[in-house]
């Protein structure tokens, strides 16, 4: 049976209570969303008292289906002053739903003055808030590592860093990894890390003793759908295995990660360069997925057993997919940074002109140790280049400038943690690639024009993930409509983001969305197994409206309007090579996503 | 950047696709192929022009390199390798550039050129003319720059059946090659 824990930190209390019938089928994104939107004053301040931070594992978080563990927190976020979710993998989503914690829920605050910290223990029925000022102002790396030492049940962590405790808008929600090893698995966006860090959490450890896998209702056909789904995965060449029978590298994801797409980006001309002024990097093969893979291979070969670095590795419990990496530095082949994915080799090396692996990795884990996350702040770094700050390209300045955020009396380092739109703003940049305040993410909405149009328009602020319109806009790419399907952008954008947002709630990766690509077998097999896990049949769009609704509704009365749909100016009016065009879609076409919601 | 004309047999067929063509071609002009090794050292073949290292001045460089030999030879179109296609360059490495220079063909279709670099459509995944996702029937225009990926890096076609659901449907025209 599944439970809401409530966590009030004024008065420093908890109660258990049981899931309302209405939030049943809810779970992840459309739980947190369901709090957030229901509980939560739209016009409070995101870093006081009247803010929520939720927790929920994914519905099938736990299960043996394939790569399921995903992990939502939400609340209102400081960057975008929205609705905000964001998720990621890590222990954290399978332990809590092996306890039965569909959702975790911390309201209120300690006092202003109150200079104590806090890690909140949850296990089987039970919870701890125990004071821990000795883990306030660690690096995460020590700190999970600390964690681990002192729990040694491998309990998942989810916490904020530095950046979140000291409420900057740029800090993301860290997760250790499987291993412990790093604390790369980032719920990043939205500054979520600063509205928990507002609650003087700087951990939440979750333990699974005495837990159990969670079942379905409808157990056989649950379990023939997994296998199903398991197969499907395997066997395509996207999320398969790592060899193919003559050797030679087979799944893209295992083999070369996320950042394949830094290289094919980079031919679709839409990979944005030193801060949106190109569509092509010169130097994305040295940051690709590829250079990975092959530096790894190179250090497994100097180091043996030594050697720290792999590819192939998965980002939580179950994940068959494993497009997770471990970047080794060459020298010595011990670990450097865990996990280097594509929007991060992006944010932190193509957006700034930085074309060494080993400064872009070395920026992720410094990202990764205060808690900050990579795509705010590669593009806040690279509002610094643009006002003349640091040369773009120079590896080193970059990493100087971000490891001034150590420093709690450095206003460098203050600036670097709070976010593209703040640093641009104050350091008079007119190029800030930001909507609602959230910066965009790799894809230019220039010669990808759906994505802009998602960027737009959905709830969180420029964000790829909740409507990745890639394939159908790059079809469809200046202005010549090749795309055979014909839809206006409005109805695409519309159909991926609710698509998107069942996803977020299922705990299924977004990347499960590959093996389906080819085959209908796998999709069905993916249905069944949210369908029999719930006991009932679930509509796909209907589900992900409903939540949509949920967090329009949200930042509505936040007091959003259409005006908070639009991308920069800049994009319409400066062309992008190589295609040299812009963001032309129409205003009117912009609003047509969400008419009538 | 890790360029090539090499003599290996599959070359010869993208460089010289049949008799005739070879021999019209290089009675027109003395073909410029050239390749550049990844410290640098420049070498060169069947008269091509020796140019300043591209490998550190990356794709602007290699444009006007591109200009250069276009104006003086036969168009030629610049392939962009990837994956275990890097393969079709010896001593390639999978952190540079991996490009090849092919003869232009008029009014060859993007599926005529990769057949007749011999490769088949299951080795091919999302490939590129210009920058935008090349189809079988696409007219490969002079001076082009194509990028063709292995058929395990299809990623920006991925997902439309799922996160498009109850739009883009399988029975409808995309090309996965």
């Amino acid at each position: 049976m599944s439970k809401v824990l409530r966590v009030n930190m004024t008065d420093l209390t908890f109660k258990w209570e049981k899931l309302k019938p209405e939030q049943e089928h809810l779970a992840g994104r459309a739980f947190t969303s369901h709090i957030v939107s229901t509980e939560v004053d739209p016009m409070c301040h995101p870093l006081r008292e009247r803010n929520k931070f939720v927790v929920s594992p994914g519905l099938l978080a736990g299960t043996y289906a394939p790569s399921s563990g995903r992990v939502s927190v939400g609340a209102k976020s400081p960057l975008t002053s929205g609705i905000k979710e964001a998720n990621a993998g890590g222990l954290t989503g399978t332990r809590l739903a092996r306890i039965g914690v569909r959702g975790l829920i911390l309201e209120g605050a300690p006092p202003a003055a109150s200079k104590d910290w806090y890690t909140l223990l949850v296990g089987k029925d039970k919870c701890e808030i125990v004071k821990k000022n000795e883990y306030a102002g660690l690096g995460t790396y020590d700190l999970i590592a600390r964690i681990w030492k002192e729990y040694p049940s491998k309990p998942g962590i989810i916490g904020c860093g530095l950046a979140g405790q000291r409420l900057q808008k740029a800090a993301g929600v860290f997760g250790n990894n499987v291993e412990n090893t790093d604390a790369g698995r980032y719920a990043g966006r939205g500054g979520l890390g600063a509205v928990l860090g507002s609650k003087h959490v700087v951990a939440i450890v979750s333990d699974d003793t005495g837990g159990a896998v969670p079942a379905a209702k409808e157990n056989d056909r649950f379990d023939a759908a997994r296998k199903t789904f398991v197969k499907s995965l395997d066997a395509h060449p996207i999320t398969g295995k790592l060899k193919d029978d003559k050797g030679k590298p087979f799944g893209a994801l295992k083999n070369y990660g996320t950042n394949v797409l830094q290289n094919i980006l980079n031919e679709a001309g839409g990979l944005p360069t030193r801060a949106f002024h190109e569509g092509r990097f010169e130097g994305a093969a040295k940051i690709s997925g590829e250079a990975v893979h092959e530096l790894v291979d190179r250090t497994r070969a100097k180091h043996g057993d030594k050697a720290q670095g792999t590819y192939g590795h998965a980002c939580h419990p179950g994940c068959v997919m494993a497009c997770s990496n471990a970047v080794p530095y060459e020298d010595t082949g011990k670990l450097q940074v865990s996990p280097l994915e594509y929007e991060t080799v992006w944010a932190l090396g193509t957006n700034l002109g930085i074309s060494v692996l080993k400064d872009v990795a070395e920026l992720n884990r410094l990202c990764n140790d205060l808690g900050v996350d990579t795509i705010e702040t590669g593009n806040t770094l690279a509002m610094l280049m643009e006002a003349g700050m640091i040369k773009f390209g120079d590896g080193p300045a970059a990493i100087a400038a971000l490891k001034e955020a150590y420093n709690p009396k450095s206003y460098l380092g203050r600036l670097v943690c709070s976010g593209a739109s703040t640093t641009g703003h104050a350091l008079g940049v007119t190029r800030i690639p930001v909507v609602k305040g959230q910066s965009l993410p790799a894809y230019d909405p220039r010669p990808i024009r759906g994505i802009g149009v998602t960027y737009a328009t959905n709830p969180m602020g420029a964000d790829h993930t909740s409507g990745y319109t890639i394939a159908a806009e790059i079809l469809g790419i200046k202005g010549k409509v090749t795309d055979p399907r014909d839809l206006k952008k409005a109805d695409l954008s519309r159909a991926f983001q609710s698509t998107t947002a069942y996803l977020d709630s299922s705990g299924y990766c977004l990347f499960v969305a590959f093996c389906v690509l080819d085959d209908d077998a796998g999709f069905k097999a993916m249905t069944d197994t949210v369908d029999s896990f719930l006991g009932k049949k679930i509509d796909v769009t209907e589900y992900g409206t409903a939540v949509l609704k949920a967090e329009r509704g949200f930042n509505q009365r936040a007091g959003f309007t259409e005006r908070d749909d639009r991308l920069p100016e800049f994009f319409r009016t400066e062309k992008l090579p190589p295609h040299n065009v812009t963001f032309d879609v129409t205003d009117a076409d912009i609003d047509a996503v969400f008419k009538g919601f | 950047m890790r360029c090539s004309r090499d003599s290996s047999p599959i070359l010869e067929g993208i460089l010289f696709p049949s008799t005739s063509f070879c021999i019209k071609h290089l009675q027109e002009a003395s073909f410029a192929y050239g390749w550049t090794t990844c410290n640098g050292t420049r070498q060169v073949a069947h008269g091509a022009r020796a140019v300043d290292d591209p490998y550190e001045f990356g794709m602007t460089h290699l444009a006007q390199h591109m200009h250069e030999a276009t104006a003086q030879g036969p168009p030629r179109i610049e392939i962009h390798l990837y994956g275990e296609l890097r393969s079709l360059v010896p001593g390639s490495r999978p952190d540079e550039d991996t490009v090849m220079w092919v003869a232009h063909v008029m009014n060859e279709t993007f599926e005529q050129l990769t057949s007749r670099m011999g490769l088949t459509p299951e080795q091919l995944g999302d490939c590129f003319i210009d920058g935008t996702l090349a189809k079988k029937s696409d007219i490969v225009p002079s001076g082009a720059r194509v990028a063709l990926f292995p058929y395990n890096m299809v990623l920006l076609c991925g997902g439309q059946h799922l996160k498009g659901h109850g739009y883009t449907r399988g029975e409808l025209d995309v090309d996965y090659y």
